[in-house]
């Protein structure tokens, strides 16, 4: 499954009030994890549609991170619990497609957790890398 | 980018931070290539004065129509280089600002994966901000008169610290006077201070203050509206006494010939139909229980106006419904008692001579129904007496945390039964599961109490233990220790959110947490505030706690409310809201659901939802709840994000 020389493109959704912080203490602290997780920042983890999930698996993406605020603390009050709700039917849609599970994780990062940022983002890449790149069209012609 | 766009894009060395392990100067050419791209910069420091003088003149001068910034957090610099855009006459959302420096510079070991995080991030930028609108700022006008919910001491130094000139403060209670649970103390701890002359002059500053208006005997029917802009219906219920001519001589009261629980004696005595609510009121004025006043009952007694000298009594008197209108609004309603009856084997009853603890402080007031003398309900002394913690407390069955407050209670009523001397040789014995007495002097007073020869008997927990007659007196029985004789047993029970206040969860669209406290915005650093904006909950309501601490949340939420409703100041709105098409809202109602702030309500005419831009916060839940896609967020809309995403990997 591993094939040599292989980088993941992985896409990380980080809240605006929790994870988002949490990314720049690891910078503060100069935790250094792989760079290959790019982030794109939403206001609440609840922004984030499943949608845009498949949109970005479907052009190119190995895997996909959510991380939100912990459950209790999100900063619009239940915006995380939808996240939860939603992750786990999009994980039923993978599994119909065959697609693993672990490419689209979904996680919990406060502002003060720089450490978990980079431990999260690092674990992630193994993963995907064990897991090999995505070949979208393999998916689709599975049946 | 359509043709017209002038894109900028700002890259920052941050002295050497960003520059050390990001090739700016290769991003730079690269983005210089792109079609719509019209400028790139690099400078030491875009955060600096020379900085932002160079970015202003730059966005003038070339005319830029979109600005992306590659530098440190959003966090740090978003303001500030939108402030710049502002001044240089562009909207300031009209530009995207790029974190290389925590997140790609500071946490990447190669210079050359470094930078091509760097470029992936701003190249999603740039397929970003093209998406981007300008969006303004709203502001609306807004009261800064307050409405307090609750008259008790919370609730009345708030509206002591909030009242002047420039903001009223509407202080409603349903009660006939001020001061809440503790006008029925005695005394109070540490230092047993007696509580009446401790709150009388502050309640007394309540009545005399030129702009607080109470409303006692009141309730509050409704409440709609937001921050800034609050109407709260209040019903005036007819009191039947002139409070400009009643004396508070008592006559009215002696000749009524009706005879019902007394609610504020915690129901072991009982008042009349006209009554005060506790000796030495504040104000002393008697009101009329319609519930059970004879007139009400279709007898014709006119005791009470016939025995008043002062034609105080006006059986004419009618309910005043009035609205207030206000920009903020306080809930201090306060707390209840958990009831011991839910623990059958306590065999709670005040025939049992077994009290509540509040009840326990009607005994020991000098103005309760025994005048401040201890004794059993035959009118004899105790010799013994049981204290019993944690009734209904710190216990998965009924009540799971910890009251803080009871503790201290029960230490000080012991103390205050043994130096008053109020039943000679009485011995006191306390069942407790924990001592949880952290306030100043507490722990001198329990030494004290120990060294007088009170009994302290920890039990694993005191929900387990039962309580039986035994001949004349009582007999508790705890597990694993032999039975304790008393003639008399004191209850501490829980300290629940008072039953008053569940009217205002649905009223001020507010949520409450499993033990029915309501929750805020964060228990940790927002402890008053609620997530409906203009909204706070202080004193007991919010969570139990001693008079020291209500006080503080009085005087705590004041401040809060003088620094956001400011007199003569607008209030400004949140702009990045999300909004309904109506063309393809189909009036399903998910979005009403799921919305935490209750900001989306139906239009039942047009049979379409609509999002209320003064309560939307723009978390953008409700955009991914739509089935018909009829939600957009501004400056989130779903093509934005998937143009970022595009540009990102």
């Amino acid at each position: 499954m591993t094939e040599k020389g292989f980088e993941p493109k992985i896409a990380a959704f980080v809240c605006n009030w929790c994870s988002y912080g949490g990314a720049d203490i690891a910078g503060s602290k100069r935790l250094q994890y792989s760079p290959n997780v790019k982030l794109i920042r939403v206001m609440c983890s609840g922004r984030v549609d499943p949608q845009f999930i498949m949109e970005v698996l479907r052009n190119g993406a190995d895997g996909v991170m959510i991380l939100g605020c912990h459950p209790g603390d999100c900063h619009y009050i239940e915006g995380n619990y939808r996240t939860m709700k939603r992750h786990g039917m999009l994980k039923l849609l993978l599994k119909q497609l065959n697609i693993e599970e672990d490419r689209v994780i979904l996680d919990w990062v406060s502002a003060s957790e720089g450490e978990k940022f980079a431990k999260v983002v690092d674990k992630m890449n193994a993963r995907i890398t064990e897991l090999g790149p995505l070949n979208w069209d393999k998916v689709l012609s599975r049946t | 980018m359509n043709e017209n766009e002038r894109a900028g894009i700002f890259l920052c060395e941050c002295s050497k931070n960003i520059s050390d392990r990001v090739k700016i100067e290769q991003i730079k050419e690269k983005f210089a290539a792109l079609p719509d791209v019209d400028t790139v910069k690099i400078t030491n420091l875009w955060c600096s004065p020379e900085g932002k003088k160079e970015m202003e003149e730059t966005i003038k001068n070339r005319g830029l129509t979109k600005v992306i910034i590659g530098a440190c957090s959003i966090k740090q610099h978003e303001k500030t280089f939108m402030n710049v855009l502002e001044k240089a006459g562009l909207n300031p959302y009209l530009m995207q600002m790029v974190n290389i420096r925590e997140h790609v510079a500071w946490v990447t070991d190669n210079d050359e994966k470094a930078t091509a995080k760097a470029t992936a991030q701003l190249k999603a930028a740039y397929e970003r901000v093209q998406h981007h609108q300008p969006f303004s700022k709203k502001e609306i006008d807004a009261n800064p008169d307050v409405v307090v919910i609750g008259a008790g001491l919370a609730g009345c130094e708030a509206a002591l610290n909030l009242a002047s000139k420039e903001r009223k403060v509407y202080l409603v209670d349903k009660n006939p006077s001020l001061g809440g649970q503790a006008s029925k103390y005695e005394s109070s701890f540490p230092a047993l201070e007696c509580c009446s002359c401790m709150i009388v002059p502050k309640l007394q500053e309540v009545m005399e203050n030129p702009n607080i208006e109470f409303l006692n005997y009141s309730e509050v029917e409704d409440a709609v509206g937001f921050f800034g802009n609050f109407k709260v219906s209040v019903n005036k219920k007819a009191k039947y006494v002139i409070p400009d001519k009643c004396l508070g001589c008592n006559v009215c009261l002696e000749v009524c010939p009706v005879d019902v629980p007394n609610e504020y004696d915690d129901y072991i005595a009982n008042r009349k139909a006209i009554y005060f609510q506790v000796t030495g009121a504040t104000p002393f004025i008697p009101v009329i229980d319609e519930k059970n006043c004879l007139r009400f009952k279709e007898q014709d007694c006119s005791k009470c106006k016939e025995a008043c000298m002062l034609d105080a009594v006006d059986y004419n008197d009618k309910d005043e419904k009035v609205v207030l209108d206000a920009g903020a609004i306080v809930l201090a309603t306060g707390f209840d008692l958990f009831d011991p009856k839910q623990i059958p084997a306590l065999n709670y009853s005040l025939d049992n001579n077994i009290y509540t603890s509040l009840q326990f402080e009607r005994i020991l007031s000098n103005t309760g129904p025994t005048n401040g003398k201890l004794v059993k309900r035959d009118g004899t002394m105790p010799k013994s007496l049981i204290m019993v913690h944690c009734v209904g407390s710190r216990d998965e069955r009924y009540k799971n945390y910890c009251s803080n407050v009871c503790c201290s209670v029960l230490i000080k009523m012991s103390t205050q039964i043994l130096e008053e001397n109020m039943a000679q040789g009485i011995k006191i014995t306390h069942i407790y599961k924990d001592l949880t007495i952290g306030s100043p002097g507490m722990e001198d007073m329990f030494n004290k109490l120990e060294k007088e020869g009170v009994s302290f008997i920890k039990v694993p927990n005191p929900n387990d233990i039962s309580i039986n007659k035994s001949g004349e007196g009582l007999a508790v029985n705890l597990n694993g220790h032999g039975p304790i004789n008393a003639d008399m047993v004191v209850l501490a029970p829980a300290m629940v959110p008072n039953k008053n206040a569940q009217k205002f969860i649905e009223m001020l669209m507010l949520s409450t947490d499993k033990e029915g406290f309501f929750t805020s915005t964060h228990k940790k650093i927002d402890a008053l505030s609620t997530p409906v904006d203009g909204i706070f909950v202080i004193g007991s309501a919010n969570y139990p706690k001693d008079i020291t601490n209500a006080i503080i949340d009085g005087s705590c939420v004041a401040g809060k409310i003088m620094s956001q409703l400011i007199p003569g100041e607008k209030l400004e709105v949140e702009t990045l809201i999300s909004t309904i098409d109506e063309e393809k809202c189909s009036g399903c109602k998910t979005c009403i659901v799921v919305c935490p702030y209750k900001a989306i309500g139906f239009d039942k005419e047009k049979g379409i939802s609509e999002i209320n831009e003064l309560l939307c916060r723009g978390c953008g839940t409700c955009v991914v709840a739509c089935p018909s896609s009829a939600i957009t967020s501004r400056h989130f809309e779903n093509d934005t994000i998937l143009a970022e995403l595009g540009g990102l990997l």
